[in-house]
């Protein structure tokens, strides 16, 4: 079972959604919207509070790597102010990720309050992350501000591809959107529903930045590039 | 002419009456000694029959002797509950005419105010509302429910007498679960035992709906025959040789509803699914030209003014046909209407009275209609439903049994109202019939959710939208009061984006679903006019008029209906009937055993006859024992094709249970079922024996093994939004505005389903989905007999090449499920894989 796969020079796509880069040894995360249910609950939705196993997923991908760092690539956290419970269980998360690594944070849209929310931690905040020509950044403002790089990692649209076999049983599934000057990364989260990428529309500016572009599929057992036929049929 | 009664009447309502009406109807002489004696009634005749009369004569009575005495308050006193809005209009049309005569005795500042509220009252006409109150509320469970609840209405009750309209049509809803709770909640506001007065078509058993009236208290009953002189014919009058074998299509039958329509003065046209009246509804005004401004289509996803303009239409007797699918079945009193034409069978015996009762709609009016068969099985499921409806066998009601997801609605509503004790309204509740045997633990288990605790959580309740401590319970916060109000009510739609034309008129709702399956450019039709999107933003989709565009019509969920175990058990008689017949003496035997016992036509014995005499060439004709088994091998599968008139609730249970037996043993396997048949489908290598297929239906275990195949289907995971939206988990989807941005700020329904299966399996709103799905959705009890019949049932086993004629329907129905046996990742994986490798080797 291919659990990794090469998505471009030095850069590592992964079952579980994440991306690997080999020169630094990062590895980097998009969309992680820890304390989703905490979040919903404090918003009158009753759903269960859990971290759906997130905490594991990481720290396993983490040493299957063996990374010298992990980047959140925004959207670390779903919602400001989190509640007594809701911290614990976040901080939780993060601070058994430190003991095996050093994480740093891009800041997405979701956590603008993060360094504040979680200042004793003392994990790193900034508005990008770079490695050579790479650069990772959210990508919610790509309207705004576009820094100088030759490769871009982007979090924020949650791709996905709902894929049906003959049966006609569909199931949606993450997936990463690798073009020639940016690599869109899936939601990290398990309680991303995705953006189904065959239904929906891209945003423009992703869209530019992508150019043509392959689907590939992170199952979380597996990491499977849909062949260029049907990625034509995707876009 | 003066009697007892009208002397026990209210005096001048009294009089109206004897001014008005010649006598007493049959109805209101077995109602009146009990509702006028404060009794609680229930009360069951046909529409058409006075019952209206019967059942609010007391209450206005009451109203007027209140108010000559001067002891009316600022509060309701009586309340008019009815299942649909329009009924309510109508009921409040009806009574202005008692009401004035009732008013014209009494001083200006005294008089009886009556106003209906429901979901479509404005803002301005709410706030006045709750200032001047009526004495008469008309309303809906959805609206009374929360005008209970909202603190200006705290003292705006005063309940004597309750009236529910068209209650049987409840019984199996969980609106009715609602309706029960809120009846025991108007209860607590009255000093006085309430007066509780049902109005029902005939129903069976009638305890059922006493039941959900009552409770376990004292019922009067006023039962009148229940047969309606009906005149029902079958018009199988098709152009060509045959019906289709599997129709569907209501175009192949338009030219016969156009005859039929352009012979009576106003007719109306029952379809199954919103679809097809609006795809019959077009195709008469092209047949009927002439007519073409005077054939309307009615259906709930039609925006409401013009639901109404069609109604008034009607009413007034300006429309010559309006074809609809199940909005205008019930009450509302459309005197003009002179015919009933119902398209394809329709699956039941009670529903179809219920809508051949709309025609001949006066007191002792004959009802004339006829059933227009959309293909040969539906010919014959007519020819049995015909003797059923004219014998008056009906349909058993089926009440869905303390559903958890109303009841968190309706402890949540009762908190909002003010402070509870956990312990009284656990009384309270129970004191509704459809929660009479609420275990303990479930209301537990529900509070627990409310107060946000859960296994998860453990006890810690700090962040629910109830506080629970020491006996008590109160509301968290305001804004949980604020979000109760948007989300009450059972029933939940698909995301409906609004169909607007240019000019901001709109033409009503679609589901979104089906808009995103629409190719650019591609037509529809709503409203009965074909249409093109233009543009669509958020939940608004502005269109214009089509041209010669490729048309497509809408699906609504939810219209497709199942075959009733009535209808089921009739149509076995009649296929037994049919049976002997043909095999004692072919083809002219069965003709004759439809025309001389069965009272059909020449022409449609003949049709069925010749249909009979088809199937016989490939199989015999199926019926319960033996079980007709087609065994049919394609180029690498093979299909086992079992025909079993049980229903589609039973049939889909069977092919879950059984696959789910055969596990893994056998590979992957498909399956199709429908009312009257089913089929699994193999990989021809690994197809079982008949031997271990028969195994596999024993009836020991039957209903844990469908439940445990119920976790690896999608069948829960889509259930499960809904209830959660009742339950008050997740906001309701369209309600309010903004649609789009409630929506991305919500759970998705499927991740939620399963993220509770891993954590917490025991919540009460999961185990109400699996509850709903077993009980009311698949009929997990009937279904486990209906295996044990099969498993111990001699098999008639015929090869085929094709599927015989019998069991066409069966692939036109499209109910075709995948019965994979495994994980969801692994499943995932081998679509990956799947996929990779048709690409890889093309």
């Amino acid at each position: 079972m291919e659990q990794q796969l090469s998505l471009g020079p030095g850069r590592v796509g992964h079952a579980s959604g994440a991306l690997y880069v080999e020169t630094s040894g990062t590895l980097v995360v998009a969309d992680a919207h820890l304390g989703y249910g905490w979040a919903q609950r404090r918003r009158g939705q009753m759903g269960p509070v859990t971290d759906g196993g997130i905490g594991e997923r990481l720290r396993g991908v983490v040493r299957e790597f063996a990374a010298r760092e992990l980047v959140f690539l925004g959207d670390t956290v779903h919602a400001p102010r989190p509640s007594v419970l809701e911290r614990e269980m976040i901080e939780g998360v993060l601070r058994g990720l430190m003991e095996l690594v050093e994480v740093k944070v891009v800041a997405g849209n979701h956590d603008r309050a993060f360094g504040r929310d979680f200042a004793g931690l003392g994990i790193a905040v900034s508005g990008v992350w770079g490695e050579g020509g790479l650069v990772g950044l959210h990508g919610d403002r790509l309207d705004v501000e576009l820094p100088e790089g030759e490769h871009y990692l982007l979090g924020h649209l949650h791709p996905a591809v709902k894929l049906a076999d003959d049966a006609g049983v569909a199931r949606r599934a993450p997936a990463f959107l690798v073009g020639e000057r940016a690599t869109v990364l899936p939601a990290f989260s398990p309680f991303a529903a995705g953006f189904d990428v065959k239904e929906g529309k891209l945003p423009r500016e992703v869209k530019a930045l992508l150019g043509r572009h392959e689907v590939v599929v992170a199952t979380g057992r597996r990491v499977v590039r849909l062949p260029a036929r049907a990625n034509r049929s995707v876009r | 002419m003066r009697d007892r009664w009208h002397s026990k009447l209210y005096g001048p309502l009294g009089e109206w009456f004897a001014g008005r009406f010649a006598g007493w109807s049959e109805v209101q002489k077995k109602a009146l000694p009990h509702t006028l004696a404060g009794e609680s009634t229930l009360i069951l005749a046909p529409t058409g029959s006075g019952k209206t009369l019967a059942a609010f004569l007391s209450g206005l009575s009451r109203l007027g002797e209140m108010a000559a005495g001067r002891r009316l308050g600022n509060a309701v006193h009586v309340v008019y509950v009815s299942p649909l809005r329009s009924l309510n209009r109508d009921i409040e049309r009806n009574l202005r005419g008692p009401l004035e005569a009732v008013n014209a005795s009494l001083p200006e500042g005294a008089r009886v105010r009556m106003e209906s509220r429901t979901g479509d009252t404005g803002q301005q006409e709410r706030q006045r509302m709750s200032r001047e109150r009526p004495h008469l509320l008309l309303t809906t469970p959805e609206s009374l429910s929360s005008l209970l609840s909202q603190k200006p209405w705290a003292e705006g009750f005063r309940p004597e007498v309750v009236i529910v309209d068209e209650i049987h049509s409840f019984c199996e809803t969980k609106r009715g679960s609602l309706l029960a709770v809120t009846l025991e909640r108007l209860q607590e506001r009255g000093s006085l035992e309430l007066q509780r007065i049902g109005l029902s078509a005939t129903a069976a058993p009638w305890e059922e709906v006493a039941r959900l009236l009552v409770g376990a208290r004292a019922c009067a009953v006023a039962a009148v025959e229940a047969r309606k002189a009906h005149r029902l014919e079958i018009a199988a009058a098709m152009e060509g040789p045959e019906l289709p074998a599997a129709g569907f299509n209501p175009y192949w039958v338009a030219h016969v509803v156009a005859e039929k329509v352009a012979a009576k003065r106003c007719s109306l046209v029952f379809t199954q699914t919103r679809s097809a009246a609006e795809r019959l509804g077009l195709a008469l005004k092209v047949l009927l030209p002439e007519w073409d401004e005077q054939i309307e289509v009615h259906h709930a996803s039609l925006d409401r003014d013009k639901r109404l303009w069609v109604e008034d239409q009607l009413g007034a007797g300006a429309l010559r046909a309006v074809v609809c699918s199940s909005s205008l079945e019930m009450g509302v009193d459309f005197a003009g209407v002179d015919q009933v034409l119902l398209i394809g069978a329709p699956r039941g015996v009670s529903r179809a009275m219920q809508r051949l009762g709309r025609a001949g709609h006066r007191l002792g009016g004959v009802a004339e209609g006829a059933l227009v068969p959309l293909s040969l099985p539906d010919l014959l499921e007519c020819i049995a439903l015909r003797g059923a409806v004219e014998a008056g066998r009906l349909d058993r009601l089926r009440a869905p049994r303390a559903p958890l997801d109303v009841l968190a609605q309706v402890v949540l509503g009762m908190v909002v109202e003010r402070e509870r004790d956990v312990e009284s309204v656990y009384e309270l509740v129970r004191r509704a019939g459809p929660y009479a045997d609420l275990k303990r633990e479930d209301y537990e288990a529900v509070l627990a959710y409310l107060a946000g605790g859960g296994k998860v959580l453990g006890g810690s309740g700090d962040y629910g939208k109830i506080v629970v401590a020491e006996g008590k319970m109160r509301v968290a916060s305001r804004r949980v009061a604020r979000a109760y109000y948007q989300n009450i009510g059972t029933i939940s739609d698909d995301y409906a984006v609004r169909v607007v034309t240019r000019n901001q008129r709109r033409l009503g709702d679609v589901e979104e679903s089906f808009l995103t399956s629409l190719q650019p450019g591609e037509a529809f039709v709503i409203a009965g006019q074909s249409v093109v999107v233009k543009r669509l933003y958020g939940n608004v989709a502005v269109v214009e008029a089509a041209r010669g565009e490729r048309v497509k019509t809408p699906r609504w969920m939810g219209g497709k209906m199942s075959l009733t175990a009535r209808l089921a058990e009739e149509e076995l008689v009649l296929r037994k009937a049919l049976r002997g017949a043909y095999e004692e003496g072919g083809r002219k035997a069965c003709v004759r055993e439809l025309k001389q016992r069965w009272k059909v036509s020449g022409e449609v014995a003949e049709r069925a006859g010749a249909f009979v005499e088809r199937q016989y060439a490939a199989a015999p004709l199926p019926v319960d024992e033996p079980v007709l088994v087609e065994k049919i091998r394609q180029e690498r599968s093979l299909l086992y094709l079992f025909h079993s008139v049980a229903g589609r609730g039973v049939n889909r249970s069977l092919i879950w249970a059984v696959s789910h037996r055969l596990g893994a043993e056998c590979g992957s396997m498909a399956g199709n079922y429908d009312d009257h048949a089913f089929l699994l489908s193999f990989g021809a290598k690994r197809a079982p024996s008949e031997e271990r297929l028969r195994e596999a239906f024993r009836e020991e275990g039957f209903v844990g093994d469908l439940e445990a195949a119920l976790g690896k289907t999608e069948l829960l995971g889509s259930k499960f939004r809904p209830i959660c939206e009742t339950g008050q988990l997740l906001p309701r989807r369209g309600a309010g505005s903004g649609g789009a941005q409630r929506r991305s700020a919500s759970w998705n329904g499927r991740l939620l389903y399963e993220t509770f299966r891993k954590y917490e399996p025991e919540h009460p709103l999961l185990r109400e989905a699996v509850r709903e799905v077993l009980e009311d959705e698949l009929e997990a009890e009937k279904a486990a007999g209906q295996a044990g019949r099969i498993h111990g049932a001699r098999w008639e086993v015929v090869e085929l090449d094709r599927p015989s004629p019998f069991a066409i329907g069966l692939f036109a129905g499209f109910n075709r499920e995948t019965l994979v046996a495994q994980d969801p990742e692994r499943a995932l994986d081998e679509i990956v894989a799947a996929m990779y490798e048709t690409w890889n080797s093309n």
